[in-house]
C-alpha cells in the first residue's frame, strides 16, 4: 500500500469531515459555500484515490466550477444582512436533531461492519507473500548457477539454445494469495501481485481491500471475460450485465487489431491500449451504449429545470 | 466515427448489440409527451399578446390524446425482456399506466387557460411544464432499471417543484414551492444513498439483477453480514418513494404545497405524480426486492409490514385530520394522504406472498378511478375561480351548486366517487381492493390483516362526512358574496370536467373493461420472478382459482366489508 | 496496518459526511445552507457509489454518480430560483418564517 496513499487518504478524510461541520456550523452562508467548496475539493481527492479520475475532474468543473458558482452568486445577490440571519439559539430540537443523527450514524456503521477487512487474512497474504518471496529467492539462486553451466558450452548455436530455453523459465514471483481469495480473472495474473483481500462475507464480488495495479489488472481481466467468444467464460449472468439483454442475438464482435493495425476502407486504425479503470473512455461507451436512455432523460431533466428556473425566478415576464 | 471506434480495441462496444426496431416502441409514449411539450412552447413563441391560450391546452390534449392511443396501438406488441440493455420495459402494466397519466395531464391541461387567464398567469411553459412531468411519470413507470427511475424521478419532480410555485404574485406559492423542493430534494438524497447501498450489495443496478442477487446474498450470507446493508438499503429507498406518494410519516409537505399551487396543477400533481410513483414502487417492491426474506409479511419484519404500518397510519391521519378541515384543497390533501392508505393496503395484499401477486390488479384499478376523481375534484375548484380571487374554502362555494348547476352536477360526482358511493368508479375501486384485502386476509388467516381491512372500511365511512360536506355546502347553504364577477364558464374546462365525471361513472357502473385492462396490466408485469411467471403464465384462470378458494373460505368473515357511505 | 483505506474507511466516511449533511438539514434554518446541506449529501452518495464502483471492479458505480451530479446541477438551478422567489416575496430565506400556509 505504502507510504503516499494512506497519507493522502487520511489527510483528505480529516479534511472531508471537518469542512463539512464547517458548512453546518457556520451562521453566514457564503462562509459555508466557502466550505463546501473546499469540501468538494477534498472529495476530488479521495476520488483519485478510488482511481475515479474522471469523476474527480467532473467533480471539481462540475461541483466547484458550476453548481457553487451559483450557489455564491445567489448569496451574493440576496445580500443577506447579519441581522437578518438570526440569532443563534440553542433550542431543544438541535439536542433531538444530534442524537437521532448520531443513531442513525450508528446504524449505518453497524450495517457497513461486515465490510471491515480482516486482519486475520490480511496476515495470511503478508505471510504468503513473503513465502513466495523466498521461494523466489531460492528459484533464482538454482537459475543463476544453471545459467553458469550452460554459459560454459563450447558450441555457440547449442549455447544459445539452450540460453533462451532457461530462460523462459526465469522464476518470477506468483500471486501471494491464499486460496479462495483470487478475484475474478485472478487466475491471469502472474508476476504482478494483486493485493487484493477476499470478499466481503456473504457478498460476493465485493472487495475489503485492493490496489492500483490489482484493481488494473482484474478490470482488464473482467473486460476480456465479457467479450469472450466461448459463452461459458463470459460473466457470470448473476452480475447482471450484458447477458439477457438480446440472448437471440449472436455477439459481434469487432476483429482485433495487430500491432500493424487493420486497413479499411477509410484508413488504417492503430490498436490503442485498452482504457484503463475509471478513465473517460470506458466512461463514455457505457454512457452512449447501455446508459443512453438515462442520458436522453437528463437531457429533457434539464430542459425543463431550464424552463422552470425561469418561470420562477424572472421579475417581469 | 462509430465504425472507427468499435474497431479500436477497447471491446466492450462490440458487445452491445445496438437496439432492435421493435425496441425503439418502449420509447414512444414518452417521447411523444417530450415532444408535445417542446411543440407547445415552440407554438406559445409565436402567441399574440392578450389573447386567450385555450389553443396550447387543445394542442396538449391532442398530443395526450395521441400518446393514450399509442399505449393502445402498443397494447398487443410488447416485449418480454428489458429493452434498451436492461433501461426499460415495454409491456402492458407500464402502457396502462402510460396512458393513465397521458389521460390525467391532457384533463388537468383543458382546465388550465380559463383559470389562468382570470390568474393573469397565462403562460406557455405552464403546459410544457405539465406535459415534461408527464413523460417522466410515464418512463418511471416503464423503468427497469435503477437510474432511470431515479432520472425519470427527477424529470417528473422537478417541473411539479416550479407548478407549485408558479403563482408568482402569490407568496404562499412561493413558500409552498420551497417546502415541497426543499423536502423533496431531502428525501431524493436518502433515497439515493439507499440505492448505493444496494448497489453496493448486489453489484448492478438492473431491476430484475438486484432480485437474483439479492436472494443469493441472503441465501449464502449468514444473516449478520450483507444484511444489515441491504435492510438500510430497502428502507431508504422506500421512504423516498413514501414521500412521492405522501404516505404518512413522509406527507408533511401535502398540505401546504397543495394549498399554494394553482389549482388545475394541483390535480395533476396529486394524481399523475402519485400514479408514476405508484408504478415504479410496484416495480421495485416485486422485481427486486422479491426475496421472502425481505418481503416479511405480516411481522415477519420486511416491507409489507413497513406498508403496513404506512397504510394504516395513512388512512387513520388522513381521514381524521380532513374532517377537521376549512379549506376544501387542504381537505382534498388529506383525503389524497388517505387514498394513498388505501392502495398502499392493496400492495400489501398483493405482496404478502407471491402467489397473491395479481391482486395488483385492485390498485391499478383503484389509481384509475382515484385519477379521474380528483382531476375532476380540482377541474370544479378551477371552473368556479373568479377574476383574481380562487375557491378554496367551504365559505367560497357556499349555494355555488344551485348558481352553477354544471360544476355542482360534476362536484357531485366527483365527491361520490372519492366517497365511494355506489354508482361511481370510487366504489369500485374500493370494493375492489377491500375484497383483496379481506381475501388474502381469509386465507392466511391472520387477524392483523383482517383488522386493517375493517379498519379501511370505518375510515372510509368517516371520510363521507367531509366529501358530504362539500355538496352540503354547495347546495344547503346561501352564497356568501353576491358581487363577483361570472364563473369562467370555459369551454375546455367543461370538456375537461364532462369527460372525467362520464368516465368516473363509467367505470362505476360499466367496470368490465377497465378491470380486464388493469388485469392484463398485471398479468403482462414483466420481471417478476419465476415463481410469479408460474401464476402469471395461468394469467386470469389463476386468479380466479384464487379467488374462488377465498370465497369457499370466506364464511366466518365479516361481513361488513361493503363501503357504504 | 489500520492506517491504510480500505473499503470500510471510505464507506464509513461517506456515511459521517452523509449524516453531517442530514444533521445540517434538520438544524438550520436558512434556505441556501440547508440546500447546500442537502448537496453535501449528495456528495456522499456519489462517494458511496464510487467506493463500490473500485471494490467491485465495475464501472456502473461512476455511470450512477454522474447522473447524480447532473441532477444535483439541475436541482440547484430549480431550487436557488425558487429560493430568490422566496425572498422577494418575504425579504427572508429563513424557512422558520415560511409559514403563511399553516392555517
Amino acid at each position: 500500500m505504502g507510504f503516499w496513499e494512506p497519507l493522502f487518504f487520511w489527510i483528505f478524510a480529516i479534511g472531508a469531515v471537518t469542512s463539512s461541520a464547517m458548512v453546518v456550523l457556520w451562521r453566514n452562508p457564503l462562509y459555508s459555500a466557502l466550505f463546501l467548496i473546499l469540501d468538494f475539493f477534498f472529495f476530488a481527492g479521495l476520488y483519485v484515490l478510488l482511481s475515479a479520475h474522471f469523476m474527480a475532474v467532473t467533480q471539481i468543473l462540475v461541483y466547484t466550477g458550476a453548481i457553487m458558482v451559483l450557489f455564491l452568486f445567489i448569496i451574493m445577490l440576496l445580500n443577506l444582512k447579519d441581522d437578518e440571519l438570526g440569532e443563534f439559539e440553542f433550542r431543544l430540537h438541535h439536542a433531538v436533531a444530534a442524537v437521532s443523527v448520531i443513531a442513525l450514524f450508528a446504524i449505518i456503521v453497524s450495517a457497513l461492519l461486515p465490510t471491515q477487512r480482516s486482519e486475520q487474512l490480511l496476515g495470511q497474504v503478508e505471510n504468503g507473500r513473503a513465502q513466495a518471496q523466498e521461494a523466489l529467492r531460492g528459484e533464482e539462486t538454482a537459475f543463476s548457477s544453471k545459467r553458469t553451466r550452460l554459459e560454459g558450452i563450447e558450441d555457440k548455436s547449442r549455447r544459445v539454445d539452450e540460453l533462451a530455453k532457461l530462460e523462459a523459465t526465469r522464476p518470477r514471483l506468483r500471486v501471494a494469495t491464499p486460496a479462495g481469495v483470487k478475484p475474478e480473472g485472478a487466475s491471469e495474473l502472474t508476476s504482478k501481485e494483486c493485493a487484493t483481500v477476499r470478499s466481503v462475507d456473504g457478498v460476493p464480488g465485493l472487495f475489503q481491500d485492493m490496489n492500483e495495479e490489482g484493481l488494473d489488472t482484474c478490470y482488464q481481466a473482467r473486460v476480456r471475460r465479457w467479450v469472450s467468444k466461448d459463452p461459458s467464460k463470459r460473466m457470470d449472468p448473476a452480475q447482471g450485465k450484458y447477458r439477457r439483454f438480446d440472448p437471440s442475438k449472436p455477439v459481434v464482435i469487432p476483429p482485433r487489431i495487430s500491432g500493424e493495425g487493420l486497413t479499411t476502407e477509410r484508413g488504417t486504425i492503430r490498436a490503442g491500449k485498452p482504457a484503463g479503470f475509471g478513465t473517460v473512455q470506458p466512461l463514455s461507451v457505457l454512457l452512449i451504449n447501455r446508459f443512453v436512455v438515462p442520458f436522453e432523460l437528463t437531457a429533457l431533466l434539464l430542459l425543463g429545470a431550464i424552463v422552470g428556473a425561469v418561470i420562477i425566478a424572472k421579475r417581469r415576464l | 466515427m462509430l465504425h472507427a471506434l468499435m474497431q479500436t480495441g477497447f471491446p466492450l462496444l462490440g458487445l452491445l448489440t445496438p437496439p432492435s426496431g421493435a425496441e425503439y416502441a418502449a420509447l414512444i409514449p414518452g417521447a411523444i409527451a417530450a415532444l408535445v411539450a417542446m411543440l407547445v412552447v415552440l407554438v406559445d413563441t409565436f402567441h399574440r399578446p392578450g389573447t386567450r391560450r385555450d389553443y396550447l391546452a387543445y394542442i396538449s390534449a391532442v398530443g395526450m390524446g395521441v400518446v393514450v392511443l399509442s399505449c393502445w396501438a402498443l397494447w398487443d406488441s410488447t416485449i418480454d425482456r428489458p429493452v434498451f440493455h436492461g433501461m426499460l420495459y415495454l409491456d402492458k402494466f407500464g402502457l396502462f399506466f402510460a396512458a393513465l397519466a397521458a389521460a390525467a395531464g391532457g384533463l388537468a391541461l383543458l382546465q388550465v387557460p380559463a383559470y389562468m387567464n382570470f390568474q393573469r398567469m397565462d403562460r406557455g411553459e405552464f403546459y410544457m411544464l405539465v406535459l415534461f412531468s408527464v413523460s417522466g411519470a410515464i418512463f418511471m413507470a416503464n423503468a427497469a432499471d435503477l437510474l432511470t427511475v431515479f432520472i425519470a424521478l427527477e424529470l417528473m419532480s422537478i417541473p411539479v417543484y416550479c407548478l407549485a410555485g408558479y403563482m408568482r404574485r402569490d407568496g404562499r406559492g412561493a413558500e409552498a414551492a420551497m417546502k415541497y423542493f426543499v423536502l423533496g430534494a431531502f428525501s431524493a438524497g436518502l433515497m439515493l444513498y439507499g440505492m448505493a447501498l444496494i448497489y453496493g450489495v448486489t453489484g448492478t443496478t438492473n431491476l430484475e439483477y438486484i432480485g437474483i442477487n439479492l436472494s443469493r446474498v441472503i441465501e449464502t450470507g449468514a444473516v449478520e453480514t450483507g444484511f444489515g446493508m441491504i435492510v438500510l438499503g430497502v428502507l431508504l429507498v422506500l421512504s423516498g418513494f413514501a414521500f412521492k406518494i405522501a404516505a404518512v410519516p413522509f406527507h408533511i409537505w401535502t398540505p401546504d404545497v397543495y394549498t399554494g399551487s394553482p389549482s388545475p396543477g394541483v390535480g395533476f400533481m396529486s394524481t399523475v405524480v402519485k400514479a408514476g410513483a405508484f408504478a415504479a414502487m410496484l416495480r421495485v417492491l416485486f422485481v427486486a426486492f422479491e426475496d421472502p426474506m425481505l418481503r416479511g409479511g405480516f411481522y415477519g419484519t420486511g416491507w409489507v409490514d413497513v406498508l403496513f404500518f404506512m397504510s394504516a397510519a395513512s388512512m387513520v391521519l388522513g381521514n381524521t385530520v380532513a374532517i377537521m378541515q376549512d379549506n376544501i384543497k387542504r381537505m382534498l390533501a388529506y383525503s389524497s394522504i388517505a387514498h394513498a392508505g388505501y392502495i398502499l393496503l392493496g400492495i400489501v395484499a398483493a405482496g404478502a406472498r407471491p402467489e397473491y401477486f395479481l391482486f395488483n390488479d385492485a390498485v391499478l384499478f383503484y389509481l384509475a378511478s382515484y385519477t379521474f376523481g380528483t382531476v375532476g375534484a380540482f377541474g370544479v375548484l378551477s371552473y368556479l375561480g373568479r377574476k383574481g380571487t380562487t375557491v378554496e374554502t367551504y365559505e367560497d362555494i357556499a349555494g355555488l351548486g344551485l348558481k352553477y348547476p354544471f360544476a355542482g352536477l360534476m362536484m357531485g360526482v366527483f365527491m361520490f366517487s372519492s366517497a365511494g358511493i355506489p354508482p361511481t368508479a370510487g366504489f369500485v375501486g374500493k370494493l375492489y381492493i377491500f375484497r383483496a384485502a379481506v381475501d388474502v386476509g381469509v386465507q392466511t388467516g391472520e387477524f392483523a390483516f383482517i383488522g386493517l381491512s375493517v379498519l379501511a372500511v370505518l375510515t372510509s365511512v368517516a371520510g363521507a362526512y367531509y366529501y358530504l360536506r362539500v355538496l352540503v355546502c354547495m347546495y344547503m347553504k346561501e352564497p356568501t358574496r353576491d358581487d363577483w364577477v361570472e364563473a369562467s364558464e370555459s369551454k375546455s374546462a367543461r370538456l375537461s370536467l364532462g369527460i372525467c365525471a362520464a368516465l368516473t361513472l363509467a367505470l362505476g357502473i360499466l367496470p368490465a373493461t377497465m378491470l380486464e385492462l388493469s388485469r392484463e396490466g398485471v398479468v403482462d408485469f414483466q420481471g417478476v420472478p419465476a415463481s410469479v411467471r408460474e401464476v402469471q403464465r395461468e394469467g386470469g384462470e389463476q386468479l380466479k382459482q384464487i379467488r374462488d378458494a377465498a370465497e369457499r373460505s370466506r364464511e366466518p368473515a365479516p361481513k361488513g366489508e361493503v363501503p357504504q357511505g | 496496518m489500520m492506517f491504510e483505506p480500505t473499503l470500510f474507511h471510505y464507506l464509513t466516511l461517506a456515511a459521517m459526511t452523509f449524516c453531517i449533511g442530514v444533521f445540517g438539514v434538520l438544524v438550520r434554518r436558512n434556505a441556501i445552507t440547508l440546500f447546500m446541506c442537502i448537496e453535501l449529501m449528495l456528495n456522499s452518495v456519489n462517494l458511496t457509489f464510487i467506493t463500490f464502483s473500485k471494490y467491485r471492479v465495475d464501472m456502473d458505480g461512476h455511470i450512477f454518480s454522474f447522473f447524480v451530479m447532473a441532477v444535483a446541477a439541475a436541482e440547484a438551478a430549480v431550487g436557488l430560483a425558487i429560493i430568490l422567489h422566496v425572498f422577494r416575496h418575504k425579504r427572508s430565506v429563513n424557512v422558520d418564517e415560511a409559514n403563511r400556509l399553516k392555517l
